[in-house]
């Protein structure tokens, strides 16, 4: 099958650099600024248009993983967010081992993971020094991976001053320091 | 372990897992209120944000054209000059992801020198912007510096948006560019490139202006809208950090648990201020013009962000490497200009003033915070309320927070160890 919304993206961008821009009086130059950034967005979506689904599926992999990680400290802190994040890594797992997932429902368990560790992290602040540098270290540990597939997505930008060191797209939502052996990739 | 009232976490599942869009997307008082508590900040920046979110709930309409702010600001000036005046020549400027910013003629009589023509800029927020800052402080920081820096002259503020569609400043058209003819410009000034021979005089200026800054007597300028923070204490660490914090509840539409550890840390390490002085806030190449000719800076823009706080503030902003670029030999030019350990020595020489690498440190941390808050958090929020002049420009900026956050979590890591 031919893929029409790839096209439709790349002669998308190609109608605003040969056509519309061109066209734009230069006494409006926030129109100027603002097309260019169109057409620059329209092709870096196009690039990745292949990756949407393994990005969606990797952030909730990855929150999975650290959900996971925390919980012995999270009970300490405190058991009602611990309760929360035992039920939301459950379901996570569900949804990484069904074959299909929707990406609405894995973005909305990794909203609600991320939210549960960003609330465990907030917690933590005022506990005993061990339990909170204990959640933090795994946080900051864990995170490299989170920002590696994400700079590897935005890399076209041309934001990244190191470049080098960012992985190439097609291994950026594969890597992984921690895999959770209850999830079968 | 039972579950009981005392648990410490019930409060941040409440406020963080359970706050969502629709509360952010249309605040209610109850929920600006408690923010407001939990992150105390000086009062202007809380006025600002408060009036920032009150506005929130209400119907986006279209970004104002030339029409309607030529309107305006024939309103406006009707009432604030005594004489006859013609506008003309209306039209917008580029650049800037955070302010509208339109150019004219104003034919007056100028107390200064009688009837003239001056070339004049209204600088106005969008319906939102992606940084909710005062226009007050912004014409009160100008006019404090006239005869000391260059900068533009500053007419007349509309602090509340009363003749304008929101508040507005007026101020003198200032002459120079930006950067240099040759070479790429990008939108936000960040990223410019000057050649060997423009380097060493601008980076002279740049050097001796920061340091008239931060040894400016604020004492004796009319800046009333500043809260100056106590010396010996964190406060103005603290000021930061909470705005920084409130943004970040504000306005994300998603959590990042590094942020959070990031926050505590900031918190927890906050450092005590010795002297506090004027900082510009986004004191780089990008705002400052210059005359290409002869390399001297004719006017420094964009005091939105200025405060009165921790000159380490705007050293640590300048020294981002984002606002920077590397030489042949590796090294680091701050804004384009000068090696960075350079520039610290001659920044303590022109100033008189020490630099303490371990604020430096803590304040290099805090500003990718703000700007993570901002990429991040803000250009998402007000992107998709649609309410910015440059929605598609902040949806570009969020690529830009990976690589501040990769940075934060570096120097964390490396604070562990």
């Amino acid at each position: 099958m031919a893929d029409h919304n790839k096209n439709a993206l790349l002669a998308a961008a190609r109608a605003l650099d040969e056509v519309i821009i061109p066209a734009i009086d230069l006494k409006d130059p926030l129109a100027h600024e603002q097309a260019r950034i169109i057409s620059k967005y329209l092709k870096l979506l196009e690039s990745r248009f292949d990756y949407v689904y393994d990005r969606v599926r990797f952030e909730l992999m990855h929150y999975c993983n650290l959900g996971a990680q925390v919980q012995g400290e999270a009970d300490r802190v405190s058991p009602t967010i611990a309760g929360e994040l035992k039920a939301t890594v459950k379901e996570a797992r569900l949804l990484l081992a069904r074959a299909g997932s929707s990406m609405p429902a894995m973005d909305a368990s990794t909203k609600r993971l991320s939210a549960l560790l960003a609330a465990v992290v907030r917690t933590c602040a005022d506990a005993d020094e061990g339990i909170r540098s204990a959640i933090e270290h795994a946080v900051l540990d864990a995170s490299k991976e989170l920002l590696d597939a994400q700079r590897s997505w935005f890399l076209p930008q041309g934001w990244d001053r190191a470049p080098e060191a960012v992985p190439h797209l097609d291994s950026a939502f594969t890597i992984g320091l921690h895999t959770d052996p209850a999830v079968r990739v | 372990m039972s579950t009981t009232t005392a648990d410490p976490g019930v409060f941040h599942l409440e406020s963080v897992v359970n706050i969502g869009h629709d509360l952010r997307d249309n605040p209610s008082a109850d929920f600006l209120t408690q923010l407001r508590e939990r992150f105390p900040t000086e009062r202007e920046f809380d006025a600002m944000l408060t009036r920032k979110m009150q506005r929130r709930p209400q119907p986006r309409r279209l970004v104002s054209g030339l029409d309607e702010l030529t309107a305006s600001l024939n309103a406006f000036l009707q009432d604030h000059l005594p004489g006859s005046f013609s506008v003309s020549n209306v039209h917008w400027l580029a650049g800037g992801a955070s302010k509208i910013q339109v150019a004219f003629a104003l034919e007056w009589d100028d107390p200064q020198v009688g009837r003239t023509v001056t070339e004049m800029v209204v600088r106005m927020e969008p319906q939102e912007s992606l940084n909710a800052t005062s226009r007050m402080r912004e014409f009160q920081l100008l006019r404090a510096f006239e005869g000391t820096l260059p900068v533009p002259r500053v007419f007349w503020v509309d602090a509340d948006g009363h003749w304008f569609p929101e508040p507005a400043l007026i101020y003198a058209y200032a002459t120079g560019v930006s950067a240099p003819s040759e070479g790429e410009r990008q939108t936000t000034g960040v990223g410019n490139k000057f050649g060997a021979a423009l380097r060493p005089i601008l980076a002279q200026q740049f050097i001796e202006h920061l340091a008239a800054i931060h040894t400016f007597d604020y004492r004796k300028a009319d800046l009333d809208s500043f809260d100056i923070p106590e010396s010996g204490t964190p406060q103005t660490a603290l000021w930061q950090l909470n705005r920084a914090r409130r943004v970040w509840d504000e306005d994300r539409g998603e959590d990042l648990p590094l942020l959070e550890v990031a926050a505590n840390w900031l918190d927890r390490n906050a450092p005590l201020l010795d002297q506090p002085s004027i900082v510009h806030g986004d004191y780089r190449s990008g705002n400052f013009l210059f005359d290409e000719p002869t390399g001297q800076i004719t006017a420094w823009l964009d005091w939105e962000r200025g405060h009165i706080g921790d000159r380490h503030r705007d050293l640590a902003w300048i020294t981002l490497p984002q606002f920077g670029q590397y030489a042949d030999d590796g090294r680091l030019l701050v804004s384009g200009l000068v090696p960075l350990d350079e520039f610290l020595e001659a920044y303590e020489r022109a100033s008189g003033l020490s630099v303490d690498k371990k604020r430096l440190h803590y304040y290099k941390i805090l500003n990718s915070f703000q700007l993570i808050v901002s990429s991040m958090g803000s250009a998402y929020r007000v992107s998709r309320i649609g309410k910015s002049h440059q929605d598609v420009l902040l949806t570009s900026l969020e690529g830009s927070a990976y690589i501040m956050a990769e940075e934060i979590r570096a120097a964390l890591v490396e604070e562990e160890n």
